[in-house]
């Protein structure tokens, strides 16, 4: 098998056009990797010049009473890490902002794509472009002629003749085109780690980069190869493998991608809100000194304390109900957004069972997910903003409850110190072994294809071919 | 003539003998069906959310009648926020901004799914408010995008076409016959014009009777015929770029494979690596914004104003709005702090309009930018034509934030007017302002 | 009439044709006979108008094959070693498909009777190319030709891999031809076939004629010793 590698190989290098391309795909990954790595780190530096921004803002409140520092809010921006700079997954499309405030749960806002025009369908040429859909294809042109060559000329027959398999001469056709894969994958995940920041955690994820590509390119390759064979000539090859490819990468995802949404459908935004408006205003309203449910909580506080009256309580009771009011709205937010990150990650496990049929999607899947730019990844940055806001809005009501002011007392302000003292938030992609669960599926199908068609070529194959 | 027109109609019978180009072709239409249906559920869900919205609006101005005719009567008293003062029932009364979808959009949703549609104005809002993002939805699908009939025809068609055509003089080559046809009375660009002809012919009048029909259903003939021609000269341009593309390749080509292999690296090239380059410059040169202007007017800025005395923000009111000059509260000696408060929501939006404008300036700079690249990037060109044409691309939006801006305009001049005014408001006067903004 | 003037042509450096100059007069076939890379297939090119000789001219009629290739290929009927045609087409339609290509629209009929002239019964005419034998495909070949109602044949190897029987029936084909006053050049190498079809003989030595002959002259074996001193000295 080795020498039929080989002789594959020298077949490849000989070919100069094959030498060009290969130099210019290893000066484009290198410009794109640099290319991805300087935009990324311009987002980034943006990114920490806001927050930095807001923070100063924040830490420079001066004499201000707590509830209206709620009021006042801070932001959450949304950070970019190292692998965003090789595939950018959903990170153009959601927003970049969002608004921590008291009261309400804001929606992250500001995406990339309503700033400007539309330009790409396929995303920024990042190197995960180039991977998933520019080498596969070149791999499809290296294959496809690879053992309909040989029939249409004859030396398959001498080949075969000679005492070799054709199972053999199969695989180590189609092994010769995935080292040629392999190797530029590798060349980009080096080209990478060079010039990005690398740590224990991006290393390990770069190796599930390196792992979930690899297996593509040995599924790209070893079907194109049997298609090879199978087929009666260069053309049929060709063809097939090419009408696969684009329905693996163009129709199916799309398609099947707008059937999962109408499978599992999200609430339009307008019954969200108004069913959110509902159930909050089941709770007490801080704002509304009118309310029942405020004179209920009244009343537990003043047997609580032993008093008669509000301004006979030692706390402020102002304080009291702003957390009382979060505390239901952080109920009614868990029930109604809950409700759709169940229906989100529904949405998603339906469209990552596509890769039984469709590897290309499992591959997508898993490189925005080890890239740290797949919707858990958003997801989890929403639910650390969230909790984020919380740890603020409680904190500030506490201190508006026991901090030494009376109920009533809104002139009644604090220093910048406080405002000093409260962390701020920070958010750091989260270890990739805690979230390989959600990755299960997408490994899963990209196995059973890598397993599934050498065994097709093992059983199918046959000296009948030749 | 006649050689060219056997030539043309010979072609039906190479098609029909091949079922893998049928199968293509009828795959082809059903993406197309598939990607109408798309669109016009959208257009639909649009506007039945729209009615919707326009029907609780409806049942919310007429409890605010009801509750005029009881304060009226004297049967309810004035709630804590007072409909009878001109702050308070023009925020009562609702006035939402709609992007009423044009009928094209069955055509193209293209930057539909990335922003809002409706918005309710009130004299506090603006342009950028976060009610004014995209609907909920699965940001993994987004990302992937919708197939829509632009989608369909901009990236699917050029691949329909390298199926149906990358054989074609590509085949005698393979099987060594093309000296035949060279020398049967006809040059080699001739016979290939003539069978390219027909596959141009048959996909365009495919394209116009489909579009024509789904134009038919979907109600554009009616509403919007003059943007469906444009539609219909945009497909034929398209159409005639990638023949002209695709007949080249095959003119100097050496056979079916490497035919094959020249039109999916063009259509490669065109359709992700030209648009992908692009977009990643577009990026690093203008990196996403974070707002942090927009953020400061609606924290820091407006905190300042609410921080001010009385006196001074009747001061920069008036030099604000010079109209007030004439009104009852600008002869007054005596100060009324809710009138000034009431009104600041005028000073802010002053505020917020400056940082749109540089937002928008900002932005406006980055399409510049990316139209710079026009000429090497036609795919992106025709895909924002049809946006355009379907009212569905980002000037779409832009022109929809301005109609926002105008209704907020109205509002405050409206509130600083009856205010400073001192205008009672009774059950007609709210329904004259249910009529200004409905 | 073919009439080839002094003609040379290089490749690289190397020569293919060399100085090469002969005649067919209408009605008469002639062999040229040489072996592999002797400059046959260069020859026939240069006459269809596929190559430019480097030296000399080639007219077809009188129609200068160089500079007037067009008018010159409406003369010519051309049939190679591998008649490929549309796999996916009938025998049928592939001639009519040909024959409309050179603007005739020839009816069923028509078409039926050229191909049964050309040794292909009625109940093959519909069947698919991929299933006709290369003998089969050869004939609808020379069918294209008859349809053009050319006076000039250029055969490229034709007997090439064709079995006796088939080979015979293109000899009597050919010869059919001759008879309608049409002008013939055959290559080929196969020395028994030429001998049997042809007029003339020449023999073609890296580009060079360098023997003439008339085949009532010599016997097959006298032309078979002939042919190999030649190309052995």
């Amino acid at each position: 098998m080795i020498n039929i590698i080989i002789v594959e190989w020298k077949r490849f290098i000989r070919n100069k056009l094959f030498v060009y391309v290969t130099a210019f795909f290893i000066l484009s990954l290198l410009l794109i990797v640099f290319l991805g790595i300087e935009q990324n780190y311009n987002q980034q530096l943006r990114q920490t010049q806001a927050q930095k921004y807001v923070r100063q803002q924040w830490e420079s409140l001066e004499n201000v009473n707590p509830h209206r520092a709620a009021h006042y809010g801070t932001y959450a921006f949304k950070p970019v890490n190292v692998l965003n700079s090789m595939d950018s997954g959903i990170n153009d499309i959601t927003g970049n902002v969002i608004k921590l405030e008291g009261h309400v749960q804001n929606e992250i806002v500001y995406s990339e794509a309503s700033q400007s025009l539309s330009i790409s369908k396929f995303g920024k040429l990042k190197s995960s472009l180039i991977l998933q859909y520019v080498i596969p294809l070149f791999l499809i042109f290296l294959a496809y002629g690879s053992l309909s060559n040989e029939k249409e000329t004859q030396r398959l027959k001498l080949l075969v003749f000679q005492g070799t398999s054709l199972t053999k001469i199969t695989f180590a056709k189609s092994l010769s085109v995935w080292i040629y894969g392999l190797t530029l994958l590798v060349i980009t995940i080096f080209i990478q780690s060079i010039l990005g920041e690398t740590d224990l955690e991006i290393f390990t994820r770069m190796m599930f980069i390196i792992i979930s590509y690899g297996v593509y390119y040995f599924i790209v390759s070893s079907l194109a190869t049997y298609l090879s064979v199978r087929l009666r000539n260069n053309t049929s090859a060709l063809s097939s493998i090419l009408a696969i490819w684009i329905i693996w990468t163009i129709f199916l995802p799309k398609i099947w991608g707008n059937a999962v949404e109408k499978i599992y459908p999200l609430p339009s935004r307008q019954s969200f809100k108004t069913s959110m408006k509902i159930d909050r205003s089941k709770g007490i309203d801080g704002h509304n000194p009118t309310d029942k449910r405020r004179e209920d909580l009244k009343v537990k506080y003043l047997a609580q304390y032993d008093v008669d009256s509000l301004k006979n309580l030692p706390i402020n009771f102002d304080g009291i109900v702003m957390q009382q009011d979060e505390e239901y709205g952080n109920l009614v937010w868990d029930k109604h957004f809950g409700n759709n990150y169940n229906i989100l990650q529904r949405q998603k496990t339906l469209f990552q069972i596509s890769g039984i049929l469709n590897p290309f999607v499992s591959l997508q899947s898993l490189s925005m997910g080890f890239c740290g730019s797949d919707m858990y990844h958003h997801l989890d940055f929403l639910k650390k903003s969230e909790d984020y806001r919380r740890y603020l809005l409680k904190t500030l009501n506490d201190k508006h409850a026991y901090g030494g002011s009376r109920t009533g007392d809104w002139k009644w302000t604090v220093g910048s110190n406080f405002f000093k003292s409260i962390d701020d938030f920070s958010h750091q992609i989260p270890k990739i072994t805690s979230q390989m669960e959600h990755y299960l599926i997408d490994m899963i199908c990209l196995l059973f294809w890598g397993f599934m068609l050498p065994m097709i070529i093992k059983h199918r194959t046959n000296r009948d071919l030749v | 003539m006649s050689g060219y027109y056997q030539i043309l109609m010979s072609e039906s019978l190479h098609l029909i003998r091949s079922p893998f180009k049928i199968i293509t072709l009828l795959l082809f239409i059903f993406a197309m069906v598939y990607g109408c249906k798309n669109g016009y559920e959208l257009f639909e869900k649009q506007n039945n959310e729209i009615n919707a919205i326009s029907k609780e609006n409806k049942a919310s101005i007429n409890e605010m009648i009801v509750q005029y005719e009881a304060i009226e009567s004297g049967d309810q008293e004035k709630p804590r926020r007072d409909p009878t003062t001109p702050y308070w029932a023009i925020w009562n009364t609702p006035s939402y901004a709609f992007k009423h979808p044009s009928s094209m959009m069955v055509f193209s949703l293209g930057q539909a799914e990335q922003y809002g549609y409706y918005k309710r104005v009130t004299n506090w809002s603006s342009t950028f408010d976060s009610d004014l993002s995209e609907e909920i939805a699965n940001p993994e699908r987004l990302a992937i995008g919708t197939l829509d009939f632009n989608f369909v025809f901009i990236y699917l068609y050029p691949i329909l076409m390298i199926i149906l055509l990358f054989n074609i003089g590509g085949l005698e080559k393979d099987l060594r016959f093309y000296r035949l046809i060279y020398l049967q009375n006809i040059t080699n660009a001739k016979w290939l014009f003539a069978r390219f002809s027909f596959y141009f012919i048959i996909t365009f009048l495919l394209m116009v009777g489909f579009t024509s029909f789904s134009a038919l259903l979907a109600g554009v003939l009616k509403n919007e015929l003059p943007n469906f021609i444009n539609l219909l000269f945009t497909i034929l341009a398209y159409i005639l770029m990638w023949f002209t593309i695709f007949f080249f390749i095959n003119y100097f080509g050496k056979g079916s494979s490497d035919q094959a292999m020249k039109m999916i690296t063009i259509w490669l090239a065109l359709c992700i690596v030209i648009p992908g380059i692009v977009h990643q410059i577009t990026s690093t040169r203008y990196p996403t914004n974070y707002m942090t202007d927009y953020l400061d007017v609606s924290r820091e800025h407006s905190n300042d104003i609410f921080e001010s005395s009385a006196d001074t923000l009747r001061m920069i009111l008036l030099s604000s709005f010079p109209n007030l000059e004439h009104t009852q509260f600008s002869a007054d000696t005596i100060m009324d702090k809710s009138i000034i408060n009431r009104s600041v929501s005028g000073l802010v939006n002053v505020l917020n309009k400056n940082v749109a404008f540089k937002i928008e300036s900002l932005n406006k700079d980055k399409n510049e930018f990316i139209k710079k690249f026009n000429p090497i990037n036609p795919i992106t060109v025709f895909q924002n034509q049809i946006n355009s044409i379907a009212g569905t691309d980002y000037y779409a939006y832009h022109h929809y934030r301005r109609y926002i801006q105008s209704i907020i305009d109205e509002k405050i001049e409206l509130i600083l007017e009856d205010t400073w005014n001192k205008k009672v408001v009774n059950k007609e006067k709210y329904i004259e302002y249910v009529t200004k903004f409905n | 009439m073919i009439s080839i003037q002094n003609i040379t042509k290089n490749f690289d450096n190397n020569i293919a044709v060399n100085n090469l100059s002969l005649e067919i007069k209408n009605g008469e076939i002639y062999g040229l006979l040489g072996s592999n890379g002797a400059g046959k297939s260069t020859t026939i090119n240069i006459l269809l108008g596929f190559l430019k000789p480097d030296e000399g001219f080639a007219t077809i009629n009188g129609i200068d094959t160089t500079s007037d290739f067009i008018s010159a290929r409406k003369h010519i009927g051309y049939i190679s070693e591998n008649v490929s045609l549309y796999p996916y087409l009938s025998g049928l339609e592939n001639l009519d498909y040909f024959c409309k290509l050179s603007g005739k629209t020839l009816g069923q009929n028509k078409l039926h009777k050229l191909l049964r002239e050309c040794g292909l019964e009625n109940g093959v005419h519909n069947k698919r190319i991929e299933y006709y034998s290369k003998g089969m495909r050869q004939k609808v070949g020379i069918a294209i030709a008859l349809a053009k109602e050319a006076s000039v044949y250029l055969l490229d190897e034709p007997a090439s891999g064709l079995d006796p029987l088939a080979s015979n029936e293109l000899s009597i084909m050919l010869k059919k031809l001759s008879k309608d006053n049409a002008a013939i050049l055959m290559a080929s190498h196969d020395i028994f076939r030429v001998r049997e079809t042809c007029n003339r003989i020449g023999i073609i030595k890296k580009g060079e004629l360098v023997k003439e002959m008339n085949t009532s002259d010599v016997s097959t074996k006298e032309l078979e010793k002939i042919y190999i001193d030649y190309i052995q000295n």
